[in-house]
């Protein structure tokens, strides 16, 4: 490298850190964007990761990224990355990259053209549409899955459409949909500016969402004092930041929200007025259900007097004195009070109870709809939010919150796609678990779902106790797996059909972060080989049955179900030469927003995204034509849905008089328990350095060398008790499976006696052989947290 | 060769003092403008390994409650720095078995950054 150019890289490294650490001290932004001095092209994207929503300003030079830096404007970040952000651009750069459609023959996975895999996947199509599954994603962008959403349910009349999303926030969203009618969280990330106090609830944000938590370091860091509260199952970096810690027994979270509201009850502390005014009390007297029954104010108060401070230790293992803590702090209406959780509430047996109980909580002393009061869960994938919950990729949903199993949704849809009446199915698709079962089960055995076409996601290493769901339907001849990815996975191992897919920034696209957050961003980069936008895949198959006369992919007028025009003209975008001829994600979102009004979760016109770094919904335009997000919903000051006048109103209220459900859930023993045979816990999870199953990060040398294999973290005192070493490896076994890992003592997070973590990231080490498959019952959310193993040694040491 | 532009918060103004000097001693490092008890610096590799390393090293001195990187150029790596595809196994996967861990397989995980990147 020349030394003029070093200097020049050097120079913007310093203006990017002056900057974001003026920024750190309230100073002004500098501006980034257009071309620099080295002929380096800056354009804004969210990163490819995690929920938070960063963006990232990249760097693209001679057709190639060669920059990424925090992005000064963008409220999320602020300028900041972290580890993984930073690195996201080397996460294109991998050698394996997939590069051309690849068929199974025999062992052996082989290049064919595009056209003939779209013929292969249209026959699997015209073989039976109705046991044709497309299994999704939180990382599909909004126009990827209302592509998707719209040519199953639209196209094929056929409802079997879920995402791996279901796997990671389903609790949350029937947590949010049984308190306050509607999905997802009423707060935003602005509350950790002002909290007072911060509890996370089986949430490690210093690692996961590392720029969020960043809000918290950097009041600190100003002398602001905020009580940091840790309620978990294992110590984490976030308990390293914590002024306290709160151990409690695997599931047994349910027990501290009960206690909380106990104490607040039996204080007279909790907050009478906004109770009265906005709130109604729920129960189930049966199974478990979203609405469950009406529950009068002196019953629920009755119903948690079990729940005392000495009961609640006694079940959960957290201290007495702590829950009256916690009650002290929920009682006092001076505090504001933020409540973060993500995978530990919702990957969870009662994720949709605790979900409920959490909100519960807040709603119940009030701490609510103020900034810094607020009750919110975070989502692991980039559009988890923008994709799933709000284009409604889900076996029962449709775009808008609308749902199938309405009517008058299905003919509101219908409408809008012009398609003809009836053809929306009414009952629900398959959701994720009983997609994958019945692909799994022979068609003896009531296994009716011959293909499934995979985007986005790598179930072949995420799906629980994979020996029963997935290998199952890989070994079946008559079975067929169809997948789009970026690199050679362990589900691409087992597919029938691989398509190499563009990623990131190699093609245009829009998501929704954590925080109602949509945003855009335009290609910069082509994709390697012949790899393509999924939402080409998709259109592309559709179009090839409309070729062959299939009927389902054409509208009422006799149209292509995707026709796009310019200038009064069909453009061909299913032929790839073509598909950039207009911006296709431009059309696809344009149509969509026309759903998204329905349910009050309005979204601004498209090139409103191109300008800003993402709006929080519902975006509405104001009298001067300028569109206005909300950062507040039910809150009078800045949610435009309430009425003029009222202080709240949760105006999608499941009793439909404007009040959010305050429920009663009990405590229940989990579906497995550490027993002598397989004597402990196993909690599974990430690690800061990689995403998920590790298909991209694992390509990255800085994140493979920090973070290069999996392992599982031991108590000292177990470890020392069966005579475990640091880097012995050991079997960690279930019922259903084991795998073989080195051992880490001592290491990043710490277990409590009789609980081993594996990190679920690396392909070599399938822990979800292991996993348990039981799942919630309303939600349908497997429980990856909590299950029965031993772990045995093997008497060998890892290679160093 | 790498390039990283990195923000440190210390928590006060004598621990500010203190990771200067340290800082200092790098020759490695440049140091920007300070804003309150943020510090601003610029990190030169020889390579990937180097980066990591030197950005852990920086990260985990005392005094240093939180560090971000910001800005990371990479545009000099080639291919050539990528992980090779032969590690990621491209056969069908063994039903029931695990895959066999290959000589890149480290045991024992790399230690943790006191006070990460993150």
């Amino acid at each position: 490298m020349d030394l003029k150019r070093r200097t020049f890289l050097k120079a913007a490294a310093m203006s990017a850190a002056t900057s974001a650490a003026a920024g750190m001290s309230n100073a002004r932004a500098q501006t980034r964007g257009g071309i620099d001095d080295d002929s380096v092209r800056w354009d804004k994207a969210p990163c490819r990761f995690c929920g938070t929503g960063c963006h990232v300003q990249v760097g693209v030079r001679d057709g190639r990224v060669v920059s990424v830096a925090g992005d000064q404007h963008a409220e999320v970040n602020r300028g900041l990355l972290c580890v993984k952000g930073y690195h996201v651009g080397l996460a294109l750069y991998g050698q394996d990259r997939l590069r051309t459609p690849l068929l199974r023959q025999g062992d052996e996975l082989v290049p064919i053209s595009w056209s003939r895999a779209l013929d292969v996947i249209a026959d699997r199509v015209e073989l039976d549409p109705s046991g044709f599954a497309f299994y999704g994603s939180g990382q599909w962008t909004i126009p990827e899955g209302y592509a998707a959403q719209k040519f199953m349910k639209g196209g094929l009349g056929c409802n079997h459409i879920d995402p791996n999303a279901r796997l990671c926030m389903a609790s949350a969203v029937t947590g949010f949909l049984a308190t306050y009618g509607v999905d997802e969280p009423a707060g935003v990330f602005d509350d950790l500016d002002v909290a007072d106090v911060v509890i996370t609830w089986g949430n490690n944000p210093a690692e996961m969402h590392p720029v969020i938590f960043s809000r918290l370091i950097d009041r600190r860091s100003r002398g602001e004092e905020i009580e940091l509260i840790d309620i978990g199952t294992r110590r984490t970096r976030t308990t390293d930041h914590a002024q306290r810690y709160l151990e409690f027994n695997p599931h047994s979270d349910l027990a501290v929200a009960n206690g909380i509201a106990h104490l607040l009850l039996e204080r007279g502390t909790w907050n009478r007025d906004f109770v009265d005014q906005h709130c109604a009390f729920r129960w189930d007297p049966g199974d478990p259900t979203l609405r469950g029954e009406a529950l009068a104010f002196d019953q629920y108060r009755e119903m948690l007097r079990e729940y005392t401070p000495e009961r609640v230790e006694e079940i959960s293992g957290v201290p007495a004195d702590e829950i009256r803590h916690l009650a002290d702090l929920f009682g006092d209406p001076e505090k504001r009070i933020t409540s973060l959780w993500c995978m530990g509430m919702n990957q969870h047996t009662q994720g949709t109870a605790i979900n409920t109980l959490v909100h519960g909580v807040h709603l119940l002393s009030g701490h609510f709809g103020r900034p810094g009061d607020a009750p919110t869960s975070l989502t692991g994938q980039p559009s988890a939010c923008g994709t799933v919950r709000e284009v409604g990729t889900l076996a029962h949903a449709l775009p808008g919150g609308r749902v199938v199993a309405n009517a008058e949704h299905r003919a509101q849809t219908e409408e809008i796609w012009n398609v003809p009446e009836g053809r929306i199915g009414s009952s629900p698709g398959y959701h994720t678990m009983a997609m994958w079962s019945a692909w799994s089960r022979p068609e003896s055995d009531g296994g009716d779902i011959h293909t499934i076409w995979v985007q986005v996601t790598n179930p072949g290493q995420t799906l629980p106790h994979l020996h029963g769901n997935f290998d199952p339907g890989v070994r079946d001849p008559n079975r067929f797996l169809i997948v789009s990815d970026v690199y050679p996975t362990v589900t691409t191992q087992a597919a029938d059909l691989v398509l190499p897919s563009a990623m990131w920034v190699e093609k245009n696209g829009m998501v929704g972060n954590s925080e109602r957050r949509t945003q855009q961003w335009f290609k910069m980069v082509d994709p390697p080989g012949e790899a393509r936008d999924d939402t080409w895949q998709t259109i592309a198959v559709a179009r090839r049955l409309y070729d062959r006369g299939f009927a389902g992919m054409r509208d009422r007028d006799g149209n292509f179900l995707f026709r796009v025009e310019d200038e009064g003209r069909e453009v061909p975008i299913w032929e790839w030469d073509h598909y950039y001829d207009v911006n296709v994600d431009k059309h696809l979102f344009e149509e969509y927003r026309l759903f998204t009004r329905l349910k009050h979760k309005d979204l601004a016109p498209y090139d409103e995204y191109v300008a800003h770094r993402g709006m929080r919904w519902p975006v509405v335009q104001q009298e001067d034509g300028s569109w206005r997000e909300t950062r507040w919903r039910f809150a009078g000051f800045d949610d435009p849905y309430v009425e003029d006048g009222r202080e709240f109103q949760f105006y999608h209220s499941s009793s439909s008089d404007d009040r959010a459900q305050i429920w009663f859930r009990p405590y229940v023993n989990p579906p497995e328990m550490p027993d002598e045979e397989f004597p402990f816990w196993l909690c599974t999870g990430r690690v800061v350095e990689h995403w998920h199953t590790g298909t991209m990060t694992m390509r990255v040398p800085q994140l493979r060398a920090a973070m290069p294999n999996a392992y599982v973290e031991v108590n000292r005192a177990d470890a020392r008790r069966l005579g475990f070493t640091n880097g012995e490896m050991v079997r960690v076994e279930s019922r259903r499976g084991h795998v073989d890992v080195p051992v880490w003592i001592g290491g990043r997070g710490a277990p409590p006696p009789g609980s081993v973590f594996v990190p679920f990231f690396d392909e070599r080490v399938l822990i979800n052989n292991v996993t348990l498959d039981a799942y919630d019952p309303i939600s349908k959310q497997p429980d990856y947290k909590k299950c029965a193993v031993r772990v045995v040694p093997l008497n060998t040491r890892a290679a160093h | 060769m790498p390039v990283t532009g990195l923000v440190l918060t210390v928590t006060d103004e004598d621990s500010r003092r203190a990771v200067m000097e340290s800082l200092r001693l790098l020759g490695y490092v440049d140091i920007g403008e300070v804003h309150d008890l943020h510090i601003p610096v610029v990190v030169e590799s020889d390579g990937v390994a180097d980066e990591q390393e030197r950005v852990r090293t920086i990260a985990a001195m005392p005094a240093v409650s939180h560090a971000v990187v910001v800005h990371f150029d990479f545009s000099d790596l080639s291919d050539a720095h990528m992980p090779e595809a032969r590690e990621f196994a491209r056969a069908r996967r063994p039903i029931g078995s695990q895959i066999p861990l290959t000589d890149n397989f480290v045991g024992k995980p790399a230690p943790s950054v006191r006070r990460g990147t993150s």
